[in-house]
C-alpha cells in the first residue's frame, strides 16, 4: 500500500521535489537562474509521463488515498494531463520574458500553484479544497505581479489579492456553516444529503453556506457577479500569467464543484439550483454582451471567460455522467482556446494595451500568427468544425436530456451574440485581404521560438480536440 | 394594589421618566429634572410600602411574580419581580439616596444646555440599578447591569467635550467589562450546570450541584463584582470617573453601580456560601480595603480622595462577605450609601463654591460655607466610624464579623489578620478623612468662595440627617431590625470592647489629621517652629505611612492594570476596527445609498436627455455593422444582434470602477439578489 501510494502520487512528488531543488539551487547557486525553465519544463514532463504511467495502472492504483482526503481517479488523471499541458504550454510562454532575478520565485511559483489544482481536483473533502485554493491562489497572487517595476501589475495583483482574500474568507465562512449544519466536510460520498433527512433549521442554514461556498467559488471561476477583479487584473498582469489563471485554476474548481455537489443535489436543493441556474444565465448573457463593448483584447478576453463560465455552469447544473464528459471536453476546448489567445496577444508585445484595432491587417503582415488566432477564436466561438463547437453542442444537449431546455436556448442565443467580438477581431486581421484602404495595425517584434512553440502545440491542441470531438458529437446524436 | 405591581414600578416609573424626557426632554427644558424627581417620588413610596411588607413577611420573600420571557429548547427563560428583605432594605437605600441627589441635579445642573438630556440618562440608571436590585432572574440582572454600564458611560462622558470625561467614560466602560466577561461565563456555567437561572432556584442550588462546578461559577461572577464594585485590581476606572458631573459621582459611588457588585455577590450570597468562594472575597476586599485607603493618603484631589475611599469602603463589604458578615455587610453598603453621596455632594457644593478641586487650594471655608462645612463634618464623622453616627454601627458591624467570623465559611485564623488589616484601615480612613476635611475648611482663606443654593443644599442637610440615624436600623442587642429582616432568627451579639477599640481607632486617626494639620499651618507661619509632639508623630507615624502612600502611587499599580488588562482590550477592539468592519457597513449602506443615487441621476440623463442621443448611437451601431455585413458578408445576423445589445453593453460596462471596494460590494449585493431571486424561482 505504501509503495503504491508512493506511485500513485508520484507526480505530485516530482513536482514537490522540483519544486523544493529549484528554491535551494536558486538562493545557494546564482548561476543556476537561467536554468530555473529548463527545470521547471523537465518536471512537468517527467509529472506528465508518470501521470500517463499511473492511468495505465489504473485498476491497481487507482482509490482514495491519505485517510479519504484525496482520490485518484479518471478525473484527477484528466486534471493532471490537463494541468501539465497548460504548465508546459505556459512555461515555453514565459521562456525569455524573465529577467534572471525572478526566474527563481517565477518558476517555484508556478509550479506551486500548480500543486494546488492537482490537490482541489483530487481532494475529497473541504478542507482540502480550501488547502487547494489558497495553495493555487497565494502563488497567482503574487505572480500577477512578477514585473515588479511595472505600476500597472502590481496594481493588479494587489487588487486580485484583496478581492481573492475577501472571497477565500468568505468561502471558509461557508465551509464552517456546512460543517456546521452537515456534521462532515467529507464528499467522498454525497456532501448534500437527501434533504428530507434534514430539520428546517439546518436546511436554512445549509442555504448561505452554499451562497458563501458558491461565492467563493465563483470569484475563482469568474462566474458573473463575482468577476468585477478579473477584467482589470487580466489587463493589468503579466500576459502568460493572466493565461494561466483564466484557464487552468478554473478548470481545477470546475471539477472541484462537480465532485461536491453530488447527485442529491440537482432534485433536493432547489433553491441550490436555481442560484446557480441565475448565474450561470447571468454569466452568459452579461459576459457576452460586455465582452462586445471592449476595445482592450485582454478585457475582451475577460469577458468572454466571464461568458465560458456559464457554459461550463450549465453541465454542473445539469448533473449526470454525460454532463461530467461534456463538461470535461468543453474545459479541454476552453483551456488551449484561451491559452492560445493570450499567447498571440503576448506574442504582440505586453508592454501597452493591445486593442482591437492592433489587428488590423494582421493577416497580411504575419499570416501565420493571424492564422492561429483565428483558429483560437473560432474555437471559443464554436463554429464548427473546430472544438468550440462540439464542447458547447455537448454542453447545450446534456442541459435539454436532464430538462433544461431553457438554458440550452440561452446559451444557443448569447452563443450567437459571442461570434460578434470574436469575429470582429477576425474580420480586422483579414479585412484588409478586403478592403485596401484600411489603416495599418502595430508592428510586431520577433515573436520568441519557445512562443512559437507553444503556440503551434496550442493550435494543435484545439485542432485534435476538434477532431476527438467528432464521435463524441456523433455519439449524442 | 397588588404588591407584584408595586414592585414592578419601582423600576417602570423612572423608565417612564426616561422615555418622556428624550421625547419631550427639550420642550420641557428645566422642567425636565421635576419629572424625573416626581418618578423617583412615586418609586420611593413603593420602596416604602414593599419594605413595610417585608418587615412582616418574616423572612419570606415579598413578591415572586415571573412570566415566560422565552423558550429556549427545554430551557424557559422567566423575566420577573422578586423582592425579599435585602430587595427592600437596598431598594429604599437606593431610591432615598437617588431622590436627593436628583433634587441636587437640579440646583447643580442648572443651565447646562443638556439638561434635559441628564435627567434622562440619569433616570435610566436609577431605573437599571432597581431592575438589577428586582431582578428575579440572574439573566435579567446581567441585562440591567449592562444597562448600568451603558448609563455610566453615557453620564461620566456626559460632558464629552472635555478629552479628559471622554477618555474616563470609555476606561469606565472598559475596565467594568473586563470584569463582566467573567459574569457572563458565570451565568453561562450556572445555566449549564444548574439548569435554571432563576433565583429563588439558584440559591438552593448547593443541595443539587457540585462544589467545584459552584466554585467556578461564583468566582467567575465575582469577577463581575470586582469590575463594578471598583476592588483592586479592577479599580482603576473609579478615581477617572470624577469627572463627569458631581451628582453623578454621587450616586455612582453610593448607591448604584459600585453597590451593585455587592449586592450581586449578596443576592447569590447561599450560592457563595456553599461554593468555598467566599475566602477568594474577603482577600480581594480587604486588599481593596487597604489599598485604597493608603492611596487616598496622599491624594489632594478632594474627589479623588473620596472615590479611593469608596474603593476601601466597598473593599470592607466585599471582605465582611467573605469572612460570613451578611448582615454586616448590607448594613455597610446602607449607611455606605448615605453618607458618601452625602460626602460627595458636599463635595460638590464646595468644588460648586471655591472653583477648584484641589484642597491645597481651599482652606478656611467653614466661614463662607457654614452648612456645607457641618454637613461634611458629619459624612466625614460618618465614614470615619465615629459613635453614634451611621458608618460606625455598620463599620463596627464588620470589625465584629472579622473577629468571629462564621464558622461555616472562615477560621478564626483567617478573621484575625483581616481584623487587624481593618483596624489599621479604619484608622487611616479617620486620617484622611480629617486631613482633609482640616485643609478645606480649616484655617487661613485661600480663596473667596460662596454658598451653594438651597436646592443643593437642602438634600445634603437631609442625607446628613440620615447619616446621623441610619445606625439605629440595626443596633446590636437592643435593636437589630436589619438583621431580623436579612436573616431571620439569627441574633448578633455585640462586642463592647471592639466598639470602644474601633471607636478610639478612628479617634486617633482624627488625632493625628488634627495634629498634622497644626503642624503644617505652622510650618507655614514659622519654618523653624518648635520640636513639640506633632514632629514626633510626624516623624515616627506619618512619615512612614506616606512614605508606603507614595511608594504604592509611584509604583503606579493603575498603570500596571491598564497595560496589562485595559490595552489588550482596547487593542482587540482595535483590531476589529482595523478588520474593517466598518468599511464593510460603508460599502453596504453608504456606498448602496450614493449608488442608487447615482443611477437614478443616470436614468434621468439617459431617459430624458439621451432619448435621442440613444436611438442614434444604436443607429450608428447599425451602420458599423451593416458595414461589417457589406464587407465582409460573413455572418451579417451576428453582428447585427451585437450591435443592438451594445448599447446595454455600453452600461453594464460602467460597473466596472476598477475600485476594489466595489467589486466586493458588487460580489455580494449582485451575489444577495440573485440569491434570493433564486430562492423566489425555487418556490
Amino acid at each position: 500500500m505504501y509503495l503504491n501510494a508512493w506511485l500513485a502520487w508520484s507526480p505530485e512528488i516530482v513536482l514537490t521535489l522540483a519544486w523544493a531543488g529549484m528554491l535551494v539551487c536558486g538562493a545557494l547557486w546564482p548561476r543556476t537562474h537561467p536554468y530555473m525553465r529548463h527545470a521547471t519544463l523537465a518536471a512537468l514532463l517527467i509529472a506528465l509521463g508518470l501521470a500517463g504511467l499511473v492511468a495505465a495502472n489504473a485498476h491497481s492504483l487507482y482509490g482514495l488515498y491519505f485517510s479519504e482526503a484525496a482520490k485518484l481517479d479518471s478525473v484527477t488523471t484528466f486534471g493532471r494531463l490537463l494541468f501539465g499541458s497548460a504548465g508546459v504550454l505556459v512555461v515555453l510562454a514565459s521562456w525569455d520574458v524573465h529577467g534572471e532575478e525572478n526566474a527563481v520565485e517565477f518558476f517555484g511559483l508556478f509550479v506551486l500553484s500548480l500543486l494546488g489544482e492537482v490537490v482541489i481536483v483530487s481532494g475529497q473533502n473541504l478542507l482540502m479544497l480550501f488547502l487547494g485554493i489558497e495553495l493555487l491562489a497565494l502563488p497567482t497572487y503574487a505572480l500577477i505581479a512578477i514585473h515588479k517595476t511595472r505600476a500597472r501589475a502590481i496594481a493588479a495583483g494587489l487588487k486580485y489579492f484583496l478581492l481573492g482574500m475577501f472571497a477565500s474568507v468568505v468561502m471558509l465562512y461557508g465551509m464552517a456553516l456546512l460543517y456546521g449544519s452537515l456534521g462532515t466536510i467529507s464528499y467522498v460520498h454525497a456532501l448534500f444529503p437527501d434533504p428530507s433527512h434534514l430539520s428546517a433549521a439546518r436546511l436554512g442554514v445549509l442555504q448561505f453556506a452554499f451562497f458563501f461556498l458558491i461565492l467563493g467559488l465563483g470569484f475563482k471561476v469568474t462566474a458573473f457577479p463575482f468577476h468585477f477583479w478579473s477584467p482589470d487584473v487580466y489587463a493589468g498582469g503579466s500576459t502568460q500569467v493572466v493565461a494561466y489563471i483564466s484557464t487552468v485554476p478554473k478548470v481545477a474548481i470546475m471539477l472541484a464543484i462537480f465532485r461536491i455537489l453530488g447527485p442529491a443535489f440537482s432534485t433536493g436543493y432547489p433553491i441550490a439550483k436555481w442560484f446557480l441556474i441565475a448565474i450561470a444565465v447571468l454569466s452568459m448573457v452579461y459576459g457576452n454582451i460586455v465582452a462586445l463593448m471592449q476595445d482592450d483584447v485582454r478585457r475582451m478576453l475577460a469577458y468572454s471567460g466571464v461568458a465560458n463560465t456559464g457554459y461550463m455552469l450549465i453541465a454542473i447544473i445539469a448533473g449526470g455522467a454525460d454532463s461530467q464528459a461534456a463538461l470535461l471536453f468543453f474545459l479541454v476546448v476552453y483551456t488551449f482556446g484561451n491559452l492560445g489567445a493570450f499567447f498571440v496577444v503576448l506574442g504582440m508585445g505586453e508592454d501597452r494595451h493591445i486593442t482591437i484595432g492592433d489587428f488590423d491587417g494582421l493577416a497580411r503582415r504575419y499570416p501565420v500568427l493571424a492564422l492561429a488566432m483565428g483558429c483560437f477564436l473560432f474555437s471559443l466561438a464554436g463554429t464548427p468544425p473546430l472544438a468550440g463547437f462540439f464542447g458547447k453542442f455537448a454542453l447545450f444537449k446534456s442541459a435539454v436530456a436532464h430538462g433544461l431546455p431553457l438554458l440550452a436556448l440561452v446559451g444557443l442565443v448569447t452563443t450567437v451574440i459571442s461570434v460578434g467580438y470574436y469575429l470582429k477581431i477576425a474580420s480586422n486581421m483579414y479585412g484588409d485581404l478586403v478592403q485596401r484602404d484600411l489603416p495599418e495595425g502595430r508592428a510586431i517584434e520577433r515573436i520568441p521560438v519557445p512562443l512559437r512553440i507553444a503556440l503551434v502545440l496550442a493550435v494543435t491542441a484545439t485542432l485534435v480536440t476538434g477532431v476527438l470531438g467528432i464521435p463524441l458529437f456523433l455519439g449524442a446524436l | 394594589m397588588p404588591v407584584a405591581l408595586t414592585a414592578a414600578l419601582v423600576p417602570i416609573l423612572p423608565a417612564a421618566a426616561f422615555v418622556l424626557l428624550v421625547v419631550f426632554g427639550r420642550r420641557l427644558g428645566e422642567r425636565s429634572g421635576w419629572v424625573a424627581i416626581g418618578a423617583l417620588a412615586g418609586s420611593l413610596a413603593c420602596a416604602v410600602v414593599l419594605l413595610v411588607r417585608a418587615l412582616s413577611a418574616e423572612g419570606e420573600p415579598v413578591v415572586h411574580a415571573t412570566f415566560r420571557w422565552a423558550t429556549i429548547g427545554r430551557f424557559g427563560l422567566d423575566f420577573g419581580v422578586y423582592v425579599d428583605g435585602l430587595s427592600a432594605s437596598v431598594l429604599l437605600m437606593v431610591a432615598i439616596v437617588a431622590l436627593m441627589v436628583f433634587v441636587y441635579a437640579t440646583g447643580y445642573m442648572h443651565g447646562d444646555p443638556r439638561y434635559p438630556w441628564f435627567f434622562a440618562v440619569f433616570s435610566l440608571f436609577t431605573c437599571s440599578m432597581f431592575a438589577l436590585v428586582t431582578s428575579a432572574n440572574l439573566l435579567q440582572l446581567m441585562v440591567f447591569w449592562e444597562v448600568m454600564g451603558l448609563c455610566s458611560y453615557l453620564l461620566i462622558g456626559f460632558w464629552f467635550e472635555r478629552e479628559e470625561a471622554r477618555r474616563a467614560s470609555i476606561k469606565a466602560f472598559l475596565t467594568t467589562r473586563v470584569g463582566d466577561m467573567g459574569f457572563l461565563l458565570g451565568v453561562v456555567v450556572l445555566l449549564a450546570r444548574v439548569g435554571t437561572l432563576d433565583i429563588p432556584v439558584l440559591m438552593r442550588a448547593g443541595e443539587t450541584t457540585a462544589r467545584p462546578v459552584l466554585l467556578i461559577a461564583c468566582l467567575l461572577l465575582f469577577c463581575g463584582a470586582v469590575g463594578k464594585s471598583a476592588q483592586f485590581p479592577l479599580h482603576i476606572w473609579l478615581p477617572d470617573a470624577m469627572a463627569g458631573p458631581t451628582p453623578v459621582s454621587g450616586l455612582l459611588h453610593s448607591a448604584t453601580m459600585v453597590a451593585a457588585g455587592v449586592f450581586l455577590v449578596a443576592r447569590m450570597y447561599p450560592v457563595f456560601e456553599v461554593s468555598g468562594a467566599l475566602p477568594f472575597v474577603a482577600g480581594a476586599g480587604i486588599a481593596s480595603a487597604v489599598f485604597g485607603a493608603s492611596l487616598a493618603l496622599t491624594e489632594t484631589d478632594i474627589k479623588r480622595t473620596l472615590a479611593y475611599s469608596t474603593m476601601s469602603q466597598l473593599g470592607y463589604m466585599m471582605a465582611a462577605l467573605g469572612m460570613g458578615g451578611y448582615v454586616a455587610a448590607v448594613f455597610h453598603l446602607i449607611t455606605h450609601g448615605f453618607f458618601k453621596s452625602l460626602l460627595f455632594l458636599s463635595a460638590g457644593s464646595v468644588i460648586h463654591g471655591s472653583e477648584t478641586q484641589d484642597v491645597r487650594e481651599m482652606g478656611g471655608l467653614a466661614k463662607t460655607m457654614k452648612i456645607t462645612s457641618i454637613v461634611y463634618l458629619v459624612g466625614a464623622l460618618a465614614l470615619a466610624g465615629i459613635p453614634p453616627l451611621a458608618g460606625f454601627f455598620s463599620k463596627d458591624a464588620i470589625l465584629v464579623s472579622m473577629w468571629a467570623p462564621d464558622a461555616k465559611v472562615a477560621t478564626q485564623a483567617l478573621g484575625h489578620p483581616l481584623f487587624f488589616a481593618a483596624l489599621a484601615t479604619a484608622m487611616l480612613t479617620a486620617f484622611y478623612m480629617f486631613r482633609q476635611y482640616f485643609m478645606v475648611f480649616t484655617g487661613p482663606e485661600q480663596r473667596h468662595a460662596h454658598e451653594s443654593p438651597r436646592a443643593m443644599l437642602v438634600p445634603m442637610v437631609v442625607l446628613a440627617v440620615l447619616t446621623s440615624v441610619a445606625g439605629a436600623i440595626n443596633l446590636p442587642g437592643l435593636f437589630p431590625k436589619l438583621g431580623e429582616l436579612l436573616v431571620p432568627g439569627e441574633v448578633e451579639n455585640a462586642l463592647w470592647w471592639l466598639m470602644l477599640l474601633s471607636a478610639s481607632a478612628a479617634a486617633t486617626g482624627v488625632y493625628i489629621a488634627w495634629e498634622q494639620n497644626r503642624s503644617r499651618l505652622e510650618g507655614a507661619h514659622d519654618r523653624n517652629g518648635t520640636f513639640g509632639l506633632e514632629r514626633v508623630y510626624g516623624s515616627v507615624f506619618i512619615q512612614p505611612v506616606f512614605a508606603v502612600s507614595d511608594f504604592l502611587r509611584r509604583l503606579n499599580i493603575d498603570d500596571i492594570v491598564q497595560r496589562t488588562v485595559l490595552d489588550p482590550v482596547v487593542a482587540t477592539s482595535d483590531f476589529l476596527r482595523r478588520m474593517d468592519i466598518d468599511v464593510v457597513y460603508m460599502a453596504v449602506f453608504v456606498r448602496l445609498t450614493s449608488a442608487l443615487a447615482e443611477g437614478l441621476s443616470r436614468v434621468d440623463v439617459y431617459v430624458i436627455d439621451g432619448a435621442v442621443n440613444l436611438i442614434g448611437r444604436a443607429g450608428l451601431r447599425i451602420a458599423a455593422a451593416l458595414r461589417l455585413v457589406d464587407i465582409r458578408a460573413i455572418d451579417g445576423g451576428v453582428n447585427a444582434v451585437g450591435g443592438g445589445t451594445a448599447a446595454i453593453g455600453g452600461w453594464l460596462k460602467r460597473l466596472q470602477t476598477g475600485v476594489v471596494a466595489n467589486y466586493a460590494l458588487f460580489m455580494l449585493l449582485f451575489g444577495i439578489i440573485i440569491f434570493y431571486v433564486a430562492k423566489g424561482l425555487a418556490r
